[in-house]
């Protein structure tokens, strides 16, 4: 009988293999940081910056956030995430020789970030799963249906496939266009949209 | 946002679907990897689709833990797909449907060591692990088991008419036509899907489905149920026992005598806490407590004790 002491450290290579596509990184991002995008984009839109300059500064932000390597440091996601914003704008301004950084000054930043009280932090990540599932019933029944199936109920796409009676093609069509509607309206920020950070501004104005 | 914005976020979109194929291999793996690393934008899109997704995950589970459990509570109202576990209601229901034929039912029980296949009238087949026990009912509308005590495996035979039911307690997995497991332990029961896919509900009310490669654990004392993918290979060493194996790969061996435990009537005794916290891999038959006390003897160097006939103890 083929017995011996386990070596715990293969099981822990076993996990890190993987993760390699980067799964922890993307609980990491899912639970900490992207909650919290909305709030960056408000803030962008009120200091005054178009939607496309507002995107492409969201845009850098994750192409950061895909590149670290590591994020145990980061205390604070909300934080981190408005600095690299933040720098983000800045570079794009100095580019243009746009002279406005004024009004995103890193004690500006500072300031914002440390007078949200944390309650309405985490109300933030539940806030967002919300609007999310509000955008899913608005899509098209078969559509919604399909992501359901998928997301909630565990089917695979082939089982899905089987269950409505339509090809895996087009289940998988149906999530891809599903998911990035979703994504698109998620995004979507409207100047007038009150927050948070908002209101924590304007009690202390 | 731009076209080439929204191109791009379809196109990781498009990936994370494609990854979730049965047919997914490797090489498709490589191209992925491939599209990752000719620019960190795509990257970056990938990572936020893959967030997004799991986002919308997080609403409906209570609190994401790790390892990407889904743990389903039923104390949080906002979900319409929030499990009720053990409401009166479903109880009653189960309970009326079962006495119209509990007098056909047909007992089948194993004693601690034994294993057992049972061939069924309508051609499923139970196998009953150690110290089992259930009660088979087969009607014209239904086929019904009760899993009473312990755990088995059921392959079930193709009928759409009649829909197969194993309860355990408030819990009823239903299946047309498929293979899987029921295990009713101290606390909680686990549902293993090998083959197929089942409709599991709890105390009657609502129901989820489990697809085959699932494991379900239902816990009635915390109302909460998780589910996660199981490998084949861990599927294949779950079930090791109906062959009158156990295969254990990294297991506290605390857990691996409770386990052999279960077949045998000679009981092993763990004197020292700190052992049972070890971990080993092994494979061994279920009647055999004596040979695996002796190698985990030998592998920590401890000593073993034999003169009581109704115990192993490992000092």
């Amino acid at each position: 009988m083929p017995l011996y002491r386990h070596a715990r450290q293969r099981g822990v290579d076993v996990d890190v293999m993987k993760g390699g596509r980067g799964s922890e990184l993307e609980r990491w991002v899912a639970d900490e940081v992207m909650p919290h995008e909305r709030s960056v984009r408000r803030w962008l839109i009120r200091s005054g910056f178009a939607p496309e300059d507002v995107e492409e500064v969201v845009q850098d932000c994750y192409c950061h956030f895909a590149g670290l390597s590591g994020w145990s440091h980061i205390e604070r996601p909300d934080a981190y995430f408005f600095t690299m914003a933040r720098n983000a704008m800045t570079r794009r301004l100095r580019r243009r020789k746009i002279v406005r950084i004024e009004t995103l000054s890193a004690r500006e930043v500072a300031e914002l970030i440390d007078e949200m009280p944390s309650p309405e932090r985490h109300a933030a990540a539940r806030l967002e799963i919300e609007r999310l599932q509000a955008v899913l019933e608005t899509l098209p029944q078969r559509c919604r249906q399909i992501i359901t199936l998928r997301k909630f109920e565990g089917l695979s796409q082939r089982q899905i496939a089987e269950r409505l009676n339509i090809t895996e093609s087009i289940v998988e069509n149906d999530l891809v266009r599903g998911m990035a509607a979703i994504q698109q309206v998620w995004r979507k920020v409207h100047s007038a949209e009150r927050d948070s950070h908002s209101s924590v501004q304007a009690s202390r104005s | 946002m731009t076209d080439k914005r929204t191109c791009l976020d379809e196109e990781a979109w498009r990936w994370l679907v494609r990854r979730d194929r049965s047919d997914w291999s490797s090489s498709d793996e490589r191209d992925l990897s491939r599209w990752l690393d000719q620019a960190l934008e795509n990257r970056a899109a990938f990572l936020q689709a893959q967030s997004l997704w799991r986002m919308l995950d997080t609403g409906i589970q209570a609190d994401a833990p790790a390892a990407g459990v889904l743990k389903r509570s039923a104390l949080r109202p906002v979900s319409r797909r929030t499990w009720l576990v053990g409401t009166a209601a479903g109880l009653a229901a189960s309970v009326a449907g079962l006495a119209i034929m509990v007098d056909r039912a047909e007992p089948y029980a194993t004693v601690v060591g034994e294993i057992r296949r049972v061939p069924l009238a309508d051609g499923s087949v139970a196998t009953i692990n150690t110290a089992s026990r259930i009660e088979v009912a087969l009607t014209t509308n239904e086929r019904e088991v009760r899993l009473t005590e312990g755990e088995a495996w059921f392959e079930v035979a193709k009928d759409r008419e009649r829909p197969f039911v194993v309860l355990a307690g408030p819990i009823r997995v239903v299946a047309v036509g498929t293979a899987f497991s029921v295990r009713r332990n101290v606390d909680t029961t686990d549902v293993l899907v090998t083959e197929g896919v089942v409709e599991l509900s709890v105390g009657g009310a609502r129901t989820a489905l489990i697809s085959a490669g699932n494991r379900a654990t239902i816990d009635l004392r915390h109302e909460v149920v998780e589910r996660r993918p199981i490998q084949d290979d861990a599927i294949e060493r779950t079930l090791a026992w109906r062959s009158g194996r156990l295969f254990f790969v990294d297991e506290p061996i605390g857990d691996a005598v409770a386990e052999i435990n279960r077949y045998n009537r000679r009981k092993i005794v763990l004197r020292n806490p700190e052992l049972s916290r070890h971990r080993f891999d092994g494979v061994l038959h279920t009647d055999e407590p004596d040979s695996f006390a002796r190698s985990v003897a030998q592998s920590f160097d401890v000593e073993v004790d034999f003169s009581s006939p109704d115990r192993i103890v490992l000092e």
